[in-house]
């Protein structure tokens, strides 16, 4: 390479001004060669100034080169068409192309039919001689000999696709400020053999590029979801929380239902919501003091209450069931330390897998992860429990609460937490809580006066917004995107950003509202309402002040709202390029979100290239010549614009 | 959570005033309901908001909150507008006038309890007709349990002669003409009709395999209903009906009545004298009678320092007695101002225990009201130690360079068994008995095929993939309460175009080391013993053993199992329980 590169500046000296191209053929070398060269010289600071310049030239295709060669297929025709004519199926066959050839040939005059002749149709020759036209206009252009050829013929040629336009990238070359036709090698690493010998002292060596990206760490990685269960775990042992024993997936009836006062025939006890087992089918041993009382304050009541006044069966409780929530293993918990006397206070938490017969979609998985914490002492007030939920939601960083009277059957009061949402600027529920029933703490033998207050969230939907995951199943189960795991940061629920404070949810996924979507829709609806393209921008505009998001996480919105929106219908042919557009300065910076996401490599390298080359008609090509190496890490190419990094 | 959809005319008329929706919203929080303005999606795609409507989401225990003169009585009286009404039972002026239901024996094999009462007088118009049809629909989904516990008839008490019979009878010899239909059908020959009907389809398998099906008649032999199916043709009520006689017939009589409370109470409102229902006689199958609608009020004493302690608020007697008065909880204040008698009418069937009582204290109070306060618990926090045990390890195998994976605790049997050359008969595995679909089948034996999984979803990632997880298996076990424990096991497997027992090996060896077990055969040590688990290749499998007990299995992976989860290239893989290092 060296050496082209002393050639081309050698040119340069000679000329005031020289095309690549033109260079080329000088040096008779390939032109992608030439240009390599002429990019080294250019890391060299103002040795030389490259003009980049762009040619339209007409080139033949393939096809145009065949017909070159061996004529065009109306003048092959003519020539397979012997003095006394020949059947015509013999003559299809006989040439290639023959159907154009043929037709172009009738058209011409030059052949004729005689449909009467015996054994079938034969074609004769009308002329006795052709001039092949199209062959020698094709010798013009392959000649670049342009002067006597029509547009009409270049037309005509260019929709038989014998002729194509390309452009020509070319480089005007002119000296540098700092010109020299001498070309010192620069070295590229500092070497031991240089250390030792001391030659570093008189070599030069390459200027580094500090944009580009280091050589990522080969490492294991940890789950994020679990690291995010790391981060509660965190937060409740700060907060002086013991740890429950929630390693039993199976439980009975008994202990996920019956104990928490649900009764029997409650719908979320049905097969449409819980996982039965048929084997093994029953439990079997129950502290069967307690399981009375339980029976008891079911069917009668008891302890102050009326009771659910029904006819409560064994059988149901004994049915073994995969646990619905962790309250199960809480009431084992409660149970226990209610037969230790004298009554000591606790708190307790637990983070684990529970289990609800669903079918998969993007949002909701038949297993999940459920964060609960209880608080058990005398005299808990619901103020208590207000101003705890308060100091456990602002570890998370989350401010503004206020509770919703809702209803669950073994806590009484309950509440919704809300959160004021700056962003939607609206107030969304982020967890569940209450005051456990007088029948499920007496029972299980607690002095009266004790309370118990609990509350619950799911590990999941912090967990998507955290990593901005919109399909569960991308993080969960076996379909998990592992490039998306080795890509992951801390999982650090300072949830500085307002966004965040939607992350958590109910129990359950059920009614979570994915946050992008709701973002999405909040655009969407928006530029619906006044039917422009112009609002939508606008609208994007303003949730990015209203939630002083970076950029990334706005493009990051934009693009799930791209994905999204497809059920909305028609609206999604005005937001396309509206959204294409509005995305295209942040390109940059979305390239480790494009990456997580592990969405189409080219639409990551063809953002980076357009951001070069600030052209929306060089975004088209480098559609097609943009890719990610991924077996480099994050390195970029685009072949056509010769970009990498 | 059960919503209803209200017109806003009549909720603004009912009201007193009107309201934009984010003044009914701030209203409706406060009371525990959630209003949203009406969407729905017009012919052309686009959202369209339906202003003239509310979509109000209702507590799953509140029956009362299911249609909208219940929604507006509520809200009156908690804004003060309006007084709770008194409902009362009435006997006819003439004992003999009495509506009777007789319940025959043959009813106790299949549906054993009914209800009944009479609206007498009552003025339907175009909404609230439309109303009590969607209340009763309403109810047959909640309380009733899509008519399971408790199934609701409504008739034109002007078009039967009582009294009217409740019998069970072989479907052979039921028939009648079915609400909407223009001929006779045999209950047989219904049940077929109506197993296209999605509406009723889901309330056949009730009765479908029952010897006999509960039938309602009156003294002329008309019937009023097959319960929970259909109602007959000819009791069907229209906007001219004026009295109209309503049985519940059930599985749990407690729900019966609850459904029948709330049905009269709601309605009775357009009775000539609001508020009254008419009772009616139900004969039990012991001949005992017994007087329907029952409208218990029922009074509680509550202590009113309790109370404020529970809400953590210090608020007067007189002044809780007024709060729960706006929750339709009639309260006197008794005892010198240290208890309150309250009442609970018969429209808060929800209200079991006190308890639900001091809820009424503080939604009335405003939740948003009370002074938040921290709880003076104190504690020393402390981890479950398997749990601490998994945090550890689960750092330094990925420091190790494996990198961590969840997967589903429950998979297809052939993931446990086929796929992994064991018989499923040898896995001790928990089996589901109504997985909704292949793939949650059992409840896993072994992390293995969540991790094959997953390299199969990632094929296409540069090699060698290494991947674990830390996580849950569940075994049969006769010891446990329920049959079934869970089991904690670290699973690991290098995927290559090498076999890599070596690296697999020296993960086993790592995590040794962090555990401090040394190497050896001795007692509190850890080796390895050729094993020929068919899981593994021949020759190429080897047992785990520690501290004296085999904890798992390690080796390369029998090709079988490779091409099994669809892979082609060697997998080394290690399995052990790590209970026994706690």
């Amino acid at each position: 390479m060296a050496d082209i590169a002393e050639l081309v500046l050698q040119h340069i000296d000679k000329s005031d001004g020289i095309d690549t191209l033109q260079l080329s053929e000088a040096l008779k070398e390939d032109h992608q060669k030439v240009v390599g060269a002429v990019k080294s010289l250019q890391a060299l600071r103002d040795v030389i100034n490259a003009e980049q310049r762009v040619a339209k030239r007409l080139e033949l295709t393939d096809e145009g080169k065949d017909v070159l060669l061996n004529g065009s297929y109306e003048a092959q025709i003519f020539k397979a068409v012997p003095k006394d004519g020949i059947a015509q199926d013999q003559l299809m066959e006989s040439v290639p192309n023959s159907n154009i050839g043929f037709s172009k040939a009738m058209q011409a005059g030059w052949i004729t039919i005689d449909k009467a002749a015996e054994g079938g149709q034969r074609v004769l020759r009308k002329v006795e001689s052709i001039k092949d036209e199209v062959q020698i206009i094709l010798e013009k252009i392959d000649r670049q000999d342009l002067s006597d050829v029509t547009e009409a013929q270049l037309n005509e040629f260019k929709r038989r696709k014998l002729v194509a336009e390309v452009k020509v990238t070319s480089y005007l070359l002119s000296k540098g400020p700092n010109f020299t036709l001498k070309v010192e090698r620069q070295e590229n690493e500092l070497t031991p053999e240089m250390i030792t010998s001391g030659t570093w002292k008189n070599k030069e060596f390459k200027q580094y590029n500090f944009d580009a990206m280091g050589v990522m760490p080969a490492s294991g990685h940890l789950h994020p979801l679990l690291k995010v269960r790391s981060e509660f775990r965190q937060i409740f042992l700060e907060m002086g929380f013991s740890e429950m024993a929630t390693n039993k997936f199976v439980e009975n009836s008994f202990w996920n239902f019956d104990t928490l006062f649900q009764p029997q025939q409650h719908p979320a006890r049905d097969a449409h919501d819980t996982f039965f087992l048929s084997d093994p089918a029953m439990a079997n041993k129950f502290p069967m003091e307690y399981l009375k009382k339980v029976k008891n304050v079911h069917e009668k009541g008891g302890y102050g209450s009326q009771g659910y006044r029904y006819e409560w069966k064994i059988e149901e409780a004994k049915k073994n069931i995969l646990r619905t929530h962790t309250t199960a293993n809480t009431a084992r918990t409660l149970y226990a330390l209610a037969q230790k006397t004298p009554f000591k206070p606790g708190k307790f938490f637990s983070i684990d897998r529970v289990f609800r017969n669903e079918s998969l979609d993007a949002t909701h998985l038949a297993e999940f992860h459920q964060i609960e914490g209880v608080v058990i002492d005398f005299g808990l007030t619901l103020g208590d429990l207000m101003g705890f939920m308060n100091e456990f939601f602002k570890k998370l960083g989350i401010q503004k609460l206020r509770f919703k009277p809702a209803y669950n059957p073994y806590t009484e009061p309950s509440m919704e937490v809300f959160s004021y949402h700056e962003g939607l600027q609206k107030w969304v529920e982020i967890g569940n809580s209450g005051v456990f029933r007088p029948e499920l703490l007496l029972p299980m033998g607690f002095p009266e006066g004790v309370t118990a207050i609990a509350w619950g969230l799911s590990v999941e939907r912090p967990t998507m917004i955290k990593y901005k995951i919109d399909n569960i199943r991308d993080l969960i189960g076996p379909k998990v995107d592992l490039k998306m795991l080795h890509c992951q940061h801390y999982a650090r629920l300072r949830f500085h950003e307002p966004m965040m404070s939607c992350a958590l949810s109910t129990i359950a996924l059920r009614n979570a509202i994915h946050l992008f979507q709701a973002y999405a829709f909040l655009a969407w609806w928006h530029s619906s309402l006044s039917k422009s393209s112009q609002s939508f921008l606008m609208a994007l505009q303003k949730l990015t002040t209203a939630t002083s998001l970076e950029q990334q996480s706005v493009a990051g919105i934009a693009f799930t709202l791209k994905h999204n929106v497809y059920p909305l219908g028609q609206k999604q042919k005005l937001i396309t390029p509206v959204l294409t557009a509005y995305l295209m300065p942040f390109y940059v910076n979305v390239k480790t979100f494009v990456y997580r996401r592990g969405l189409k490599a080219s639409t990551y390298a063809t953002g980076f290239c357009w951001e070069r080359q600030k052209s929306a008609e060089n975004f088209e090509h480098c559609k097609e010549s943009a890719y990610v190496d991924y077996t480099r890490g994050c390195h970029l190419a685009c072949t056509r614009c010769n970009v990498e990094v | 959570m059960p919503t209803i959809t209200v017109n806003s005319d009549e909720l603004f008329v009912g009201l007193g005033r009107s309201y934009t929706l984010e003044q009914l919203d701030e209203l409706c929080f406060d009371f525990g309901l959630e209003v949203e303005a009406c969407e729905e999606v017009d012919k052309m795609g686009q959202l369209v908001v339906d202003s003239t409507k509310f979509k109000f989401e209702v507590p799953a225990n509140r029956y009362d909150l299911l249609c909208v003169e219940g929604l507006i009585r509520a809200l009156n009286i908690f804004l003060g507008r309006q007084k709770a009404p008194r409902y009362k039972a009435v006997h006819p002026s003439d004992q003999r006038l009495m509506q009777q239901l007789k319940i025959l024996p043959a009813t106790q094999q299949v549906r054993p309890f009914a209800v009944a009462a009479v609206l007498r007088d009552i003025t339907f118009t175009e909404y609230n007709y439309a109303s009590f049809i969607d209340l009763q629909d309403k109810l047959h989904q909640n309380i009733c349990r899509k008519r399971t516990l408790v199934a609701i008839g409504t008739h034109d008490l002007d078009t039967l002669q009582g009294p009217f019979i409740y019998d069970a009878k072989p479907p052979a010899q039921i028939k009648f003409r079915p609400l909407n239909q223009i001929k006779e059908f045999t209950a047989s020959e219904m049940m077929e009709m109506y197993s296209l009907d999605s509406h009723l389809k889901p309330y056949l398998p009730i009765i479908r395999d029952k010897p006999v099906y509960p039938i309602i008649y009156d003294s002329n032999g008309v019937v009023l209903s097959m319960p929970p199916i259909i109602n007959g043709e000819h009791s069907k009520i229209s906007l001219q009906t004026r009295n109209v006689f309503i049985e519940c017939t059930a599985t749990d009589l407690t729900k019966a009545k609850i459904v029948l409370d709330t049905i009269v109470t709601m309605f009775s409102q357009y009775c000539a004298k609001p508020f009254e229902v008419e009772a009616a006689e139900v004969i039990q199958v012991d001949g005992t009678k017994v007087v329907y609608p029952e409208l218990p009020y029922r009074k509680e004493v509550v202590d009113v320092e309790d109370i404020n302690n529970k809400v953590g608020i210090r608020i007067s007697a007189e002044k809780m007695a007024t709060l729960l008065t706006r929750m339709c909880l009639e309260s006197k204040v008794i005892a010198e101002g240290k208890s309150l008698e309250v009442e609970v009418p018969p429209i808060r069937a929800d209200v079991i225990h006190p308890c639900d009582i001091i809820e009424d204290v503080a939604i009335s109070y405003g939740f948003n009201n009370i002074e938040w306060t921290f709880p003076k618990t104190t504690s020393i926090g402390s981890q479950f130690i398997l749990n601490k045990l998994t945090d550890k390890l689960r750092h330094d195998i990925a420091a190790a360079g494996f990198t961590e994976v969840l997967t589903f605790a429950l998979c297809s049997r052939e993931d446990i068994s086929i796929k992994l050359r064991t018989k499923l008969e040898d896995t001790k595995a928990v089996h589901i008995a109504n997985p909704k679909t292949l793939e949650f089948q059992v409840a896993r034996t072994t992390l293995l095929p969540g991790l094959m999984k997953t390299i199969h979803s990632n094929k296409n990632m540069p090699l060698p993939l290494q991947l674990f997880e830390i996580s849950d298996i569940v075994l049969k076990d006769p010891e446990t309460d329920t049959g079934a424990g869970n089991e904690r096991h670290v699973c690991a497997v290098n995927y290559n175009k090498t076999s890599g027992f070596e690296i697999i090996h020296g993960l086993l060896d790592r995590i040794m080391q962090l555990l401090e077990v040394p190497p050896g055969k001795d007692k509190g040590g850890y080796y390895l013993r050729a094993s020929d688990k068919p899981t593994f290749f021949p020759g190429r499998c080897a047992e785990v053993i520690a501290l004296g007990q085999t904890i798992g299995y390690m080796g390369i992976l029998h090709p079988e199992v490779v091409t099994g989860f669809d892979l082609n290239l060697p997998c080394a893989a290690l399995e052990i329980n790590i209970e026994p290092f706690l």
